[in-house]
């Protein structure tokens, strides 16, 4: 801003208060849309997602981090399309009259000189409220400070987003969806957990290590064991006592089985069961 | 010569108050028309005015220059009248019993010249015109001859439907920086022109401006600041009326000058030190009207240059 007029100077100032008051439209335009990405994550349970998935880490703040970075990506493509210069800030006779001893700030005619005066004693009592204020938003019949409306949304919305986050806390830590998912979880750590104490009851009742592969269910030694192989481990198993409980093929009371021929035995079986249990008895007689 | 400037910009609203009220001692209403005049006489250009027969538009030429301390001068122009009659011409003259040549000036020597029906005159007389319009000179044989300063052609015409005209060649209507319409009084404007003209004594006016102050107001017309924003506008302006649907030839670019030179003067006139929109939109009729030749079917529809000019004002 060359030239030496002295309401360059104040120009010099409203513009500095005009590129604050740009900033913070900017900032709250990125706040809305912002706020606005993020409930609609919140809706989709994006932000649940994350947090269970990455409680604790980095990770979980992602969907925030998004929304901000679109937030602020939104303002600017906003921006762009709302330009406007400090002189439309400036009431409109003010406005034409300093736009043109501006653009005219090289003359030193009478008439310049005159004009830059007037611009001078106008400029000097324009104050940063004024440029606030000159820029509304109309609502039907009301129209407010554009600054004072756009603050308000973002409260607004972040005070929503807060209320909506916090009603689906307890669905975001457990989500029905994952529910299935955390017994798993819950049941695997449980077995590693417990591997010692498996292999300690296992060699009680007389069972080796070497019954992985083995189906699950049995009665040996006059002892109901339920056998489960962790799923995806490369070794190990666990045995459990469990309650006795009747099954289809414990036909004779323990330890007074009466012998019968085993095709005979067989046959009895329930068919569903019929070829676990005799590949089950083969592999114990070679073992 | 600083100081006197800084004076005449301190009293031009004075002074153009007193014009005006002067005028307006004469001239009923056409508050419009008076202040399109000034403005063209601020801002150095020639005016056409066009209006139906009867409407004052001699009288109101007249009482202009008579505010003004101008050498005034009339040309009734008539299908008969000689290009000579205008520029002057060239004399034989007996000067202690030798013959010496003499050049006899026409009419056109003055500062203002009211050129009464110009399309009453041939073609041929019409553009006898153009040079000391355009050029502010007139050549007569191989001598060419300055016009002083400040220089106006004020030219009435009758609207060309009407019989016994020659239409303006097109490059001439170029040459008026402006042209304005007189339309009728209304009733009471009509009623004070009889009373004021069927008394005894017809109104007279007094010069309130000197030559000199003249001037000095066309130099401070110019520095008249306008934004680059509006200098812009006017010459989308301009440029749109050559492309603008119905239009057969827009407007040249001595029309952006005009624009911009008769908002400046507006601007003075109405005592503000800056142009505004408002100028821009105001100047652009009568700047524009005559440089913009409509298509056949814009004519067969009715259109006029003015609702073009309003269309496209509202466009920028």
């Amino acid at each position: 801003m060359d030239g030496s007029y002295e309401f360059l100077a104040d120009l010099r100032r409203l513009l500095g208060v005009y590129r604050r008051f740009e900033l913070s439209l900017y900032l709250l335009n990125a706040g809305i849309i912002a706020s606005l990405i993020y409930i609609v994550a919140l809706f989709l349970g994006i932000p649940a997602f994350f947090r269970f998935y990455w409680q604790g880490s980095a990770v979980a703040a992602v969907p925030a981090l998004i929304s901000m970075i679109l937030g602020l990506f939104g303002a600017k493509v906003l921006g762009r399309r709302s330009k406007s210069d400090l002189f439309a800030h400036l009431e409109e006779g003010l406005s034409e009259k300093t736009k043109a001893a501006y653009d005219n700030r090289d003359s030193r005619s009478v008439v310049m000189q005159s004009l830059a005066q007037d611009v001078k004693k106008r400029l000097s009592m324009v104050g940063s409220r004024d440029i606030m204020n000159r820029r509304r938003l109309t609502f039907g019949e009301r129209s407010v400070p554009t600054f004072q409306a756009k603050a308000a949304a973002v409260i607004l919305l972040l005070a929503f987003a807060a209320a909506f986050s916090q009603s689906q806390a307890g669905e975001e830590i457990s989500p029905q969806p994952f529910k299935s998912l955390s017994d798993l979880r819950d049941r695997a750590a449980d077995l590693f957990g417990e591997e010692e104490v498996a292999e300690a009851g296992a060699s009680d009742t007389g069972i080796s290590g070497e019954i992985y592969g083995k189906p699950s269910l049995a009665v040996l030694e006059e002892v109901n064991l339920e056998l489960v192989l962790y799923p995806g481990s490369a070794a190990g198993f666990r045995s459990k006592e469990i309650e006795p409980m009747d099954r289809l093929f414990t036909t004779s009371e323990a330890g007074e089985g009466v012998a019968v021929p085993t095709e005979q035995y067989i046959e009895s079986l329930p068919p569903q069961n019929r070829e676990i249990i005799k590949r089950y008895f083969e592999n114990l007689a070679t073992s | 010569m600083r100081d006197d400037l800084i004076n005449i910009y301190k009293d031009a609203p004075a002074i153009f108050d007193t014009i005006k009220e002067e005028i307006g001692r004469v001239v009923v209403g056409q508050k419009s028309v008076v202040e399109q005049i000034l403005v063209g006489i601020l801002a150095g250009g020639h005016i056409l005015l066009e209006s139906n027969p009867g409407l004052g538009k001699t009288l109101l030429v007249k009482t202009i220059a008579g505010t003004t301390g101008l050498d005034f001068s009339r040309i009734q122009c008539t299908p008969d009248l000689m290009p000579a009659d205008i520029t002057g011409t060239t004399l034989i003259e007996e000067v202690e019993g030798s013959k010496v040549f003499r050049f006899e000036e026409g009419p056109i020597f003055a500062n203002i010249v009211l050129a009464d029906e110009i399309n009453r005159a041939s073609p041929r007389t019409q553009s006898a015109m153009l040079e000391a319009m355009q050029e502010k000179q007139v050549t007569v044989g191989k001598n060419t001859y300055r016009l002083e300063e400040p220089f106006f052609v004020l030219a009435t015409q009758n609207p060309i439907e009407m019989e016994g005209t020659f239409p303006l060649p097109e490059a001439q209507l170029d040459r008026f920086l402006l042209k304005v319409f007189i339309d009728y009084p209304n009733q009471d404007e009509e009623y004070q022109i009889m009373e004021r003209y069927t008394g005894h004594a017809e109104p007279r006016v007094e010069r309130v401006i000197t030559r000199r102050e003249l001037l000095s107001l066309q130099q401070l017309t110019r520095d008249i600041p306008i934004s680059d924003d509006l200098k812009g506008a006017a010459i989308t302006a301009v440029i749109s009326t050559r492309k603008w649907e119905g239009v057969e030839y827009g407007a040249s670019p001595r029309a952006s000058i005009g624009l911009i030179l008769a908002s400046k003067a507006r601007a003075l006139l109405n005592g503000r030190d800056y142009v505004s929109r408002d100028d821009l939109d105001v100047m652009a009729y009568p700047i524009l009207r005559h440089r913009i030749i409509l298509s056949f079917d814009s004519e067969r529809r009715g259109i006029t240059a003015d609702q073009v000019i309003s269309d496209i004002m509202k466009s920028i």
